[in-house]
């Protein structure tokens, strides 16, 4: 009897305990390669420079990042785009079930990847505020399941949010290229409707 | 085993448990997720009314109509039953929160609150020619001006060459002290013009911003 009430005591505690290991999965990215591309993620090839902002940002202009007003405004941006995504039914399930460690860590990787494309000087896409490394586009959306649609939703809200934030049509139609291309990282479902819960996802 | 030694053990795990309890409790009181479970109905009510607080607009809207069904009122059993006699197949998520249709008239997700009731619709149909498209959200935006009056906050060109392009977005918002209503038309690649309605309550509670 007293066994069992231990049992089931250590159980509890177990599930309850669950709920705090829910550190971000650990980099995935080769330390040695501490740019990446933010828009693929990918390691700069060899002979680019090992502080440049990646090919994204020489597209876009280094001129951007200073001309909507550096990088507080593209952490404002990004905050705003958060807003955006958990307000729209259509993909917050994506993010209502993160705690708010990875919702953090979500947002600092987010804010230096925009950052890198916009050209900000002296922004890597490396590590979120608290030290742990930004993955690739590839790796942090495996087993999410994301379809075309869920794609499609994120980047009609963005779109939305940089034309309210003042992002001129031009700057936009610039990123354009680069943005719609991720979809071949990010969308592995080909479901037409919902296939797989986010709850069912292996990597979050 | 003694009878001391197990009460200790027992011990042991009742203030592991109450700890972890109580900090538990404190990091879902934070607003953060249980990654165990998907967040609770309650709390992901709390999540969409946070997130609208800043939509909240002054007036009335004169109406609550979200593509023929309406907010607070009409239930999930409601919304399903109509949903599958229009021959829609739907899916429910988030263990009831959401029901996501697929249909003749494109994808339309459903946000129901803790209680069951309506509180967020959402239409996302695409079109594959910019023309089209052009006029279809002409449509819809007149539509829309006929319900709601003057919109609060217009962007983009309604025109074929200005949708032509990728990320190229047309959009019109209303925003009420009790709903926040949006349609858009975005360019998402070659043949892919999504045109996106967007029906939501604002609670009562919500914050204006």
């Amino acid at each position: 009897m007293l066994f069992k009430r231990v049992l089931c005591t250590t159980f509890v505690a177990l599930a309850l305990a669950a709920c705090f290991i829910d550190n971000p999965n650990p980099a995935t990215v080769s330390p040695d390669a501490d740019v990446v591309d933010a828009a693929t993620g990918d390691a700069p090839a060899s002979d680019a420079p090992q502080d440049g902002p990646g090919e994204a940002a020489v597209d876009a202009g280094p001129a951007l990042c200073t001309k909507y007003g550096g990088y507080k405004t593209i952490e404002t941006v990004v905050g705003d785009l958060f807003g955006a995504l958990v307000a729209d039914c259509r993909i917050s399930r994506f993010f209502t079930v993160l705690s708010a460690e990875k919702l953090g860590h979500l947002h600092d990787c987010l804010v230096k990847q925009v950052a890198v494309v916009m050209g900000c000087p002296g922004i890597k896409y490396d590590v979120d505020n608290a030290g742990v490394d930004c993955r690739d586009m590839v790796t942090s959306h495996k087993g999410l399941s994301i379809r075309g649609a869920d794609f499609d939703a994120l980047v009609q809200d963005l779109v939305t949010v940089m034309l309210k934030d003042g992002v001129a049509q031009a700057d936009i139609d610039a990123v354009a290229p680069k943005l719609l291309a991720l979809r071949e990282d990010i969308v592995t479902n080909s479901a037409p409707a919902n296939g797989k819960s986010i709850c069912d996802a292996g990597d979050q | 085993m003694t009878r001391r030694r197990v009460a200790l053990i027992v011990g042991a795990l009742a203030a592991a448990l109450g700890s972890l309890g109580g900090a538990h409790a404190l990091l879902i009181r934070s607003g953060a997720a249980c990654p165990v479970r998907p967040p609770s109905a309650e709390a992901l009510e709390h999540q969409r009314q946070e997130a609208l607080a800043g939509l909240r607009g002054v007036a009335a809207s004169p109406s609550t109509e979200a593509f023929g069904f309406e907010l607070g009122k009409t239930t999930r059993a409601a919304f399903v039953v109509a949903s599958a006699a229009r021959g829609d197949t739907c899916e429910s998520e988030l263990e009831g929160a959401l029901v996501r249709c697929e249909g003749s008239q494109g994808e339309l997700v459903a946000r129901f609150d803790p209680s069951g009731a309506l509180v967020g619709a959402d239409r996302m149909r695409y079109v594959a020619e910019v023309e089209e498209a052009t006029v279809l959200f002409e449509d819809l935006a007149k539509a829309e001006a006929t319900r709601f009056g003057a919109p609060e906050r217009t962007w983009g060109t309604t025109s074929a060459a200005y949708l032509g392009e990728p990320l190229r977005q047309v959009g019109v918002a209303y925003r009420f002290v009790d709903v926040a209503v949006d349609l858009s038309a975005t360019h998402l690649g070659p043949g892919r013009i999504a045109v996106r309605e967007q029906v939501r309550s604002i609670p009562r509670g919500a914050r204006g911003g």
